[in-house]
């Protein structure tokens, strides 16, 4: 980001001065520092919520119960994880939150496992193996049912709303399984 | 679909019931521990929110500026020569970078094209084939402090630029 963010914000003023969008862009400076916090507080209450709940399942040995459940599946995915790291249930629990579509609750337990990942992380200033992996299964979606997409076409009255799942699907594993085999020949050594 | 809708609903309450009981089975306060829990919360939001404004700002300004604009037609001349209908590219390009620009710049699609044509289905597909990368970027590396992200940003690109080109392939005749 250090690299890219100076290029993005440099090449847009220059841009918007040169097409004449100065008033546009002083108006999208103050909106985008508005919108930025109003995002940050649409999920903070979540976020919150969610990590009182997990607390619970936590000190009550639940957690551990779903790590032991989920791990078979978690290890081909994550092949760096520890059988007993307190990742796997939150890796477990962000996946299955974005296969069903619930994405705002998918993020709290992303954000948890990240957590996890990072004390487990051997260089705290560069993204693990296992951190890029979920990475990439959140970036590319893993949704099985894109709903929104299908109320949308829906809306403008197509005949079929629903003939796009098989192809969102293929195209979705292809994505994400070119993601994972990327993070393992890029991705940094442990 | 209706099945499947019911079931996603239901899943969220069951989740908490199951953790609530579990809780008052193993003889936790599970009201005091709810309660130390969000305080969490909290930290993260503080973590997050840096990161989350840098990236709004730069993209809000890339998009009002009109060097959106100005890429996605640079870059398009090269993209068309993969077969690619031209309507698609800004949907593309926008699908990484912000969820609700996406979807505006989608319905704007359907409109035009009309949702059964072979460019409604292509952007459909896009769509729901991948998620807003540099958010998600954004959010996940600032709630754990971690800066260099570069790698990452590269494979999440490239992921999306794959969903992109299969979506066209199946779609096209």
């Amino acid at each position: 980001m250090n690299k890219i963010w100076p290029w993005i914000i440099g090449f847009s003023i220059i841009v918007g001065v040169f097409s004449g969008k100065i008033q546009e862009m002083t108006t999208c400076i103050f909106d985008s520092s508005k919108s930025a916090i109003e995002t940050c507080i649409s999920v903070f209450g979540i976020i919150c919520l969610w990590s009182g709940f997990m607390n619970i399942a936590e000190k009550s040995g639940l957690l551990r119960k779903a790590e032991k459940i989920a791990y078979p599946m978690i290890k081909i995915l994550f092949p760096e994880l520890n059988r007993k790291s307190p990742a796997v249930g939150s890796i477990a629990m962000n996946m299955t939150a974005n296969m069903i579509g619930l994405g705002n609750i998918a993020t709290p337990m992303g954000i948890r496992a990240m957590e996890e990942l990072q004390k487990e992380n051997k260089n705290k200033s560069k993204l693990s193996k296992s951190m890029m992996t979920l990475l990439v299964l959140n970036m590319s979606s893993i949704q099985l049912i894109p709903t929104t997409v299908i109320a949308l076409r829906a809306s403008y009255g197509s005949e079929n709303p629903a003939e796009i799942v098989l192809p969102v699907l293929i195209a979705s594993f292809t994505a994400v399984i070119s993601g994972i085999i990327l993070v393992r020949i890029f991705g940094r050594e442990d | 679909m209706k099945v499947v809708e019911y079931i996603s609903y239901l899943v969220l309450p069951m989740l908490i019931l199951t953790i609530i009981f579990y809780g008052e089975k193993k003889k936790i306060s599970t009201y005091d521990t709810f309660i130390e829990g969000t305080k969490e919360g909290f930290q993260v939001i503080t973590r997050i929110f840096p990161t989350m404004l840098s990236v709004v700002v730069a993209i809000n300004l890339f998009k009002i500026s009109g060097a959106m604009e100005l890429f996605v037609r640079c870059i398009s001349p090269i993209i068309t020569r993969l077969n690619v209908p031209g309507e698609v590219i800004p949907l593309g390009i926008m699908r990484s970078v912000s969820g609700g620009g996406a979807i505006a710049i989608l319905s704007d699609t359907l409109k035009e094209n009309g949702p059964d044509s072979m460019v409604g289905r292509i952007a459909s597909t896009i769509m729901g084939s991948s998620d807003t990368t540099l958010y998600v970027l954004a959010i996940y590396a600032g709630a754990v402090g971690i800066k260099k992200t570069r790698g990452a940003l590269w494979i999440g690109l490239t992921c999306d630029f794959i969903a992109f080109m299969v979506a066209i392939l199946l779609w096209q005749k």
